[in-house]
């Protein structure tokens, strides 16, 4: 064979070589501890790391006869210790298996962890090489461990579930989900402050509630909303895709279904007299019509505006109270500054702010 | 007398990919901080600038038709040739280096994390060896079969503007923040293959395809603008300084489905499609180094495996020795200066030839 045929053979038996060169260090799964959710608390100074570990083969519950039903899907591990990355190493310490931290499908923190250096901590595990930026950040309303260590018996893990649950358009009512790389980036960027989904076990039913949010000014929790204030913060950004709203009419409680909304959002400028215009079309179907309200055109006109007062009370409350906190997860800032409003920052928690609702109904209810 | 075997075919592919690898890779938004949000509009005076050398390369390759650029700095430069044309090699080298690090570093860092670095560079550089050894006209045609990728990469991209918040690039902060026009230079150095291979192989494309090339050049520089736009728009303009790779990690956030199954799936894709058009690149520099070096020395045919051999040999030495620091420190430098040379020799060899005549063929 000539020179070159031996050189290109050398070739490629070098780089076989090479790749199985990289066999040297080959961890099989059932070696591996998985994590699929990370809690972090802060306990007098001490970070708490909890950790969730699938059973490996219960680690996708199938109908497989490999799956070990007597066995539990998961086993919570919790660790303190003075910083993240000892906790990391103590927990690594502490399993048998190789801790893989890339897989993490959900990251919780507790309020107190919120409160106290939460960019440091985020920015660690997005540093880890193989952990997705897409990974979902959660707020526990008590502790973290609590919700790592709380098991529902569901058929499959609770971080893969609480992330479908989080991903799947028609629940995104009460609570919204916000990824890691969108948390990180509103914090450096220090406009739009970011926001966190509150989680916490409903032991009743065995599962977990996911509702309201926690606000931040930068990286300090300042403020909670509750369920419905929440469902107005998605009306506010466009995240509310489909759900229920009630109104009162009449001191009864008058309801819709597939409520939409679209809102806009505009800063109007008046030389010394800038304000923000908030514009929402919400449009519902009938679902809860309570008696005394007859089938009658005037019945449909009563809670139309009903509808349209009661939403552009709620909506403003709930802007003052954003404002009165000086936080910002809805863009208002933003827009000030494309606006053109130099201290956008000082002017924020005092621009007057001006709500138009206009609500229509989509359609006829079958009955009445 | 030198042939190159490119045809206008097989050189437009080559010239994409490695501009698009250029683009990709050495992303100013990590490389200078300071640069803002508007630095995607800066590719736009960098592309007039290419754009205007590649006539100037155009009028070179008319007066000395299948004249290499090295031989035509010789004989219109004189003695300054003979500096400037080794000084170029060199510099070229140096980019070759600069450009396996930050891809092997990449690689290292997000794929193959347990592995040694230079175990990495070492598959890189003898992937991209192989493929040089082979010649330009294989480069041409390899690069024509990944062109598949450019369209592939279009569409990972059209789905990462799902990702993007228009508030981030909102057209006021063009003439509200002029800055970014003292900055003109920033992207200069990624027109630097185009600089590269229209001087060492584009003397028969540039006669016959003039308005391919420009097109393709156009395509490109259009194709990175519309990156840049992204990486701005989604993480903003004090959030995209976080990021070491921005585009990759630009890929990290774009969701196909929101399911798990395809968390990854995106940015696994950009991994394939940045990694052919990079050893692509780097094979082609390679190959423009080695054969330099062989014109320059006057070497024969024969020997020109062997000075291959030993530029990657020697590529590989630069790259696995230096550490993060001297990286750090003499990437930007480097790119700067090798942007800035590439551009000015050229000019200067076309100053060259104003005063002298066309050359017979």
């Amino acid at each position: 064979m000539s020179l070159l045929k031996h050189a290109r053979l050398g070739l490629i038996f070098s780089l076989m070589l090479l790749c199985l060169s990289g066999c040297w260090d080959v961890i099989p799964i059932e070696d591996r501890a998985q994590v699929l959710v990370i809690g972090v608390d802060r306990n007098e100074g001490r970070i708490r790391l909890s950790a969730q570990i699938p059973t490996i083969k219960n680690l996708i519950q199938t109908v497989s006869p490999f799956t070990d039903r007597k066995k539990p899907i998961f086993k919570p591990f919790v660790v303190e210790g003075k910083s993240l990355i000892e906790t990391m190493q103590r927990l690594e310490d502490r399993i048998f298996q190789s801790m893989v931290v890339g897989n993490v499908k959900l990251i919780i923190i507790s309020p107190q962890a919120a409160e106290d250096d939460l960019l440091n901590i985020l920015t660690i595990f997005l540093r880890q090489p193989t952990l997705s930026y897409q990974t979902l950040v959660m707020c526990s309303e008590n502790s973290a461990a609590e919700i790592v260590r709380f098991e529902a018996p569901f058929e499959l893990q609770p971080g893969l579930m609480i992330g479908k649950q989080q991903a799947s358009p028609l629940k995104l009512t009460r609570s919204f989900p916000i990824k890691l790389w969108e948390l990180v980036a509103r914090i450096d960027n220090g406009i739009t402050d970011p926001y966190l989904p509150v989680i916490k076990p409903d032991r009743d039913n065995q599962s977990y509630i996911i509702e309201g949010l926690k606000l931040f000014r930068r990286d300090k929790i300042v403020a909670s909303l509750n369920p419905d204030e929440s469902y107005l913060f998605g009306v506010l950004t466009g995240k509310v895709e489909e759900g229920y709203k009630e109104i009162t009419v009449q001191n009864q409680e008058v309801g819709f279904s597939k409520v939409r909304y679209k809102t806009r959002i505009r800063i109007i400028r008046n030389r010394n007299h800038d304000r923000i215009q908030v514009e929402i079309k919400a449009s519902g179907t009938l679902l809860q019509i309570p008696k005394g309200f007859p089938n009658r055109v005037a019945t449909y006109k009563s809670i139309k505006t009903e509808m349209e007062k009661q939403l552009k009370r709620q909506i403003l409350a709930l802007v003052k109270k954003m404002q009165l906190q000086n936080t910002d997860p809805v863009g208002f800032r933003k827009r000030m500054e494309i606006a053109g409003i130099k201290d956008w920052e000082k002017v924020y928690p005092l621009i007057p702010v001006d709500i138009k609702v206009r609500f229509k109904f989509r359609n006829l209810s079958p009955a009445y | 007398m030198q042939r190159t075997h490119l045809t206008s075919k097989l050189f437009m592919p080559v010239l994409l990919l490695s501009l698009l690898t250029f683009g990709l890779s050495f992303n100013r938004y990590v490389i200078t901080p300071s640069v803002g949000v508007n630095a995607y509009l800066v590719i736009l005076i960098g592309f007039l600038i290419a754009i205007f050398s590649l006539f100037v390369i155009k009028s070179l390759a008319v007066k000395y038709p299948d004249q290499t650029i090295i031989h035509m700095g010789n004989k219109l430069l004189g003695p300054l040739g003979k500096i400037g044309a080794p000084v170029w090699l060199i510099i070229i080298f140096l980019l070759t280096a600069l450009l396996t690090r930050r891809v092997t570093d990449e690689v290292a860092t997000i794929i193959l994390f347990r592995t040694p670095r230079f175990v990495t560079t070492l598959a890189f550089l003898l992937i991209a060896g192989y493929m040089a050894s082979l010649g330009e006209e294989a480069l041409g045609r390899l690069s024509s079969a990944l062109m598949i990728m450019v369209p592939l990469f279009l569409m990972l991209l059209l789905i990462s503007y799902r990702q993007v918040n228009f508030l981030n690039i909102h057209p006021v902060n063009i003439h509200r923040d002029l800055g970014y026009l003292k900055k003109w230079d920033l992207w200069l150095l990624i027109f630097t293959p185009v600089w590269v291979f229209g001087a060492f192989y584009g003397n028969e494309s540039l006669r016959n395809n003039f308005k391919g090339i420009i097109l393709t050049i156009t395509g490109g520089a259009l194709i990175l603008g519309a990156t840049y736009l992204a990486v701005a728009g989604a993480f903003g303009p004090k959030g995209n300084i976080r990021y070491e790779w921005p585009v990759m990690s630009l890929m990290n956030i774009t969701e196909l489905a929101p399911n798990y199954l395809f968390q990854n799936f995106i940015t696994t894709f950009f991994f394939l499609v940045f990694l052919s058009f990079a050893l692509v690149n780097v094979a082609g520099f390679i190959i423009v180094i080695s054969k330099g070096f062989s014109e320059f020395l006057g070497a024969r045919d024969s020997r020109s495996k062997l000075i291959l051999l030993l530029i990657i040999t020697a590529l590989f030495i630069l790259t696995a020795s230096t550490t993060l620091i001297n990286y750090k420190e003499t990437a930007d430098p480097v790119l700067k200066v090798g942007g800035f040379y590439t551009f000015g020799y050229v000019l200067l060899i076309w100053f060259g030839s104003l005063f002298h005549g066309k050359e017979q063929r």
